[in-house]
């Protein structure tokens, strides 16, 4: 297992004994990010703990406005400076909060990257592809001479599977497809050989068929780094086809967390199996299914548990109680009273 | 590119015959008779078109433009008869006065502007800010007329500082730069507080998009965000600048004439006044020009800096 998750107490046992070995690329734990607004504070993301190793890929799904964004943010340091943030980073590691803001920055581009949901706006739109790669990689090998920076630009260009590269670094971002603009952006991402690349929603504003091409692409060139890979998406196919391990987020927080296969097929949390259902996929004769209601506001979470108000298991701790972590075994768990054995009909029913 | 500017001046040309057409026009049809002032109060009437015949007055519309506008491209825009000078050699003249004016104020206003306009957009919400925009926003609000006189009371008449009328060049330099100070405050402090707004509007706006997280995810400097910012604010900034110049070189009527300028503002003034139609025709046809070639150079500008305005227009 190349992920391994140490998110709550009750569950310190799973990472505790992996002292041995190199230190993990990325390592978080109890990652609180609070913006600062007029209205108060609005907590986007709320002691989420993880790591992730060379090579290895954790996905998040969640909806809109659950933190995802946010979280990504906060791990490489650009949200806005009167942000908030609480616990440790961990980069290879180097506790990067502790940093100055010129070290923190130094780490950007050269330990982590961040590739960005809409690959339309991500392009400085008035420099040539070709400027705006050679600026990243002489960023990342200082005393590089031009020649040789315009000879490596291609070369990423290459690894990112742009067809005829060289006409492509002499483009402005406005002639290039979507598609093409996101492996630009991608190779920008990996320019500085970082150890952990960071996607936010990387497929969402791409046309469908270049979603799947995107996503192999996207692993490849991170086995090529061998950075570990954290991606956030609501698009459960990509999670299918990318994850080692995947963490569901809700409200701030994960609520369910485990490997691929088991948080896909066998979900634990209602909010997990809500989103399943709410998935299309083609040849399959069931209508999709809303969750109903909204994902609360992160300004002030209601008590007990953040989903039960548009949960339909919901009992009465559930409005009480914060829920407690129930381990299904083998390092998966979920954040819900009745993830292992109180509702097992539902999931039953939907397979026959 | 070079296709681009040969259609950029082509599409002017257009503009400039529509223009000429309005201005020769809009003479043609001002009450009076242009030959009432060559003529004796007692001529008679066939002494009178006698003398229209000679200036072409009793020709139809279209061929006096048809003359007016050949002999205005050989450069003769007429003889102004109550100055007793070529429309031509006075507009050159007035050009002058009018550049070097135009020219102090566009770059002193336009420099200005763009370093406070930087300073509060870096700065957002910030003390400098709020400052540069109260500055800004009370620049635009006064009318230059309004700044003239109001400098012209105090630093001229009260404080005797600056002298309070034009002198040109031909009168030296130290005279000459002295008497501009006070119409140059007054024209470029439009022009400032524009600059001013516009380009903090801009550097806020480019820092809200998405380009720029991805500048900062790489690891770049602060500095160097800026620098990437600014080189994609500048292009509404240029675009306002261009109207500035083209405005204070179109020759500022209210401020020369305030400060007695003797430039192309100045010129028409006295031209209307006197009912110098020969000068107000070839003023007003210089003034447009100007604005054509203003609007020309900025459009070509952009497309060199910018290549999505290049992708538009070609």
């Amino acid at each position: 297992m190349t992920i391994r998750t140490q998110t709550a107490p009750a569950l310190g046992s799973v990472a505790a004994d992996g002292a041995a070995g190199p230190a993990p690329a990325l390592h978080v734990t109890d990652l609180i990010t609070e913006f600062r607004t007029r209205t108060g504070p609005t907590r986007a993301v709320d002691g989420v703990s993880f790591t992730v190793n060379r090579g290895g890929v954790l996905l998040v799904i969640g909806e809109s406005g659950s933190g995802k964004s946010a979280m990504l943010r906060s791990i490489i340091g650009i949200n806005p400076p009167t942000t908030l943030i609480e616990g440790t980073i961990e980069l290879n590691g180097r506790d990067v909060l502790g940093m100055s803001p010129r070290e923190r920055r130094k780490t950007r581009g050269r330990d982590i990257s961040m590739v960005f949901q809409d690959p339309l706006t991500a392009l400085d739109p008035v420099y040539t592809v070709e400027k705006q790669l050679v600026e990243t990689v002489r960023k990342h090998h200082p005393g590089i001479s031009r020649g040789d920076a315009r000879a490596r630009a291609l070369e990423l260009l290459e690894l990112v599977q742009i067809p005829s590269p060289a006409a492509r670094l002499r483009a402005y971002p406005n002639e290039l497809s979507g598609g093409m603009r996101q492996r630009v952006v991608i190779a920008m991402a990996i320019a500085g050989k970082p150890q952990v690349i960071l996607a936010d929603e990387p497929t969402t504003a791409l046309d469908v068929t270049v979603q799947a091409r995107m996503i192999r692409l996207f692993r490849q060139v991170q086995l090529d780094v061998d950075a570990g890979l954290v991606v956030v998406t609501h698009d459960l196919g990509v999670a299918a086809e990318l994850a080692d391990e995947v963490a569901v987020m809700y409200g701030g927080r994960f609520v369910e967390y485990g490997s691929a296969e088991q948080v896909l097929t066998r979900p634990a949390h209602p909010y997990t199996e809500g989103l399943i259902e709410a998935n299309v996929r083609a040849g399959q004769d069931r209508r999709p299914r809303a969750i109903p209601g909204a994902p609360p506001s992160l300004r002030r979470l209601p008590p007990g548990c953040a989903l039960a108000p548009r949960c339909s298991y919901a009992i009465e701790s559930c409005w009480t109680q914060d829920p407690p972590i129930k381990d299904v075994g083998d390092g998966h768990w979920s954040r819900c009273e009745l993830a292992v054995d109180a509702r097992p009909a539902r999931a039953v029913s939907r397979a026959s | 590119m070079l296709r681009l500017i040969i259609r950029r001046i082509l599409m002017a040309v257009p503009i400039l015959i529509g223009v000429s057409i309005i201005v020769f026009l809009l003479m043609s049809v001002v009450p009076g008779d242009p030959e009432a002032g060559l003529v004796p109060d007692d001529a008679t009437p066939a002494e009178r078109q006698a003398i229209r015949h000679q200036l072409g007055l009793d020709q139809p519309l279209p061929i006096r433009y048809f003359h007016w506008a050949v002999s205005a491209l050989h450069g003769d825009l007429g003889y102004s008869t109550l100055r007793r000078r070529e429309v031509s050699d006075l507009l050159q003249q007035a050009w002058g006065n009018t550049f070097v004016l135009a020219a102090v104020s566009a770059i002193f206003g336009i420099a200005l502007g763009l370093l406070l306009g930087y300073l509060a957009g870096t700065r957002r919400g910030k003390v400098v800010d709020r400052v540069v925009s109260i500055f800004s926003l009370g620049g635009l609000s006064i009318p230059s007329f309004f700044l003239a006189i109001l400098l012209l009371g105090v630093l001229s008449g009260q404080l005797r500082l600056f002298p309070s009328g034009g002198a040109t060049f031909d009168e030296g330099w130290g005279v000459a730069i002295q008497s501009l100070v006070l119409p140059v405050l007054s024209g470029a402090m439009i022009t400032m507080a524009i600059t001013a707004r516009v380009t903090r509007a801009a550097i806020v706006d480019v820092f809200s998009a998405d380009f720029v997280e991805t500048l900062r995810a790489k690891g770049l400097t602060e500095f160097g965000v800026r620098m990437h910012v600014l080189r994609n604010a500048i292009s509404p900034v240029l675009t306002t600048s261009g109207v500035q110049i083209g405005a204070l070189l179109g020759g500022s009527v209210l401020v020369e004439t305030i400060f007695r300028w003797p430039g192309m503002g100045l010129l028409l003034y006295t031209a209307i006044s006197t009912r110098d139609l020969e000068v107000v025709q070839g003023t007003t046809l210089v003034i447009a020009l100007t604005f054509v070639v203003i609007n020309l150079v900025v459009d070509l500008v952009q497309a060199a800096i910018d290549p999505r305005v290049r992708g538009a227009v070609s």
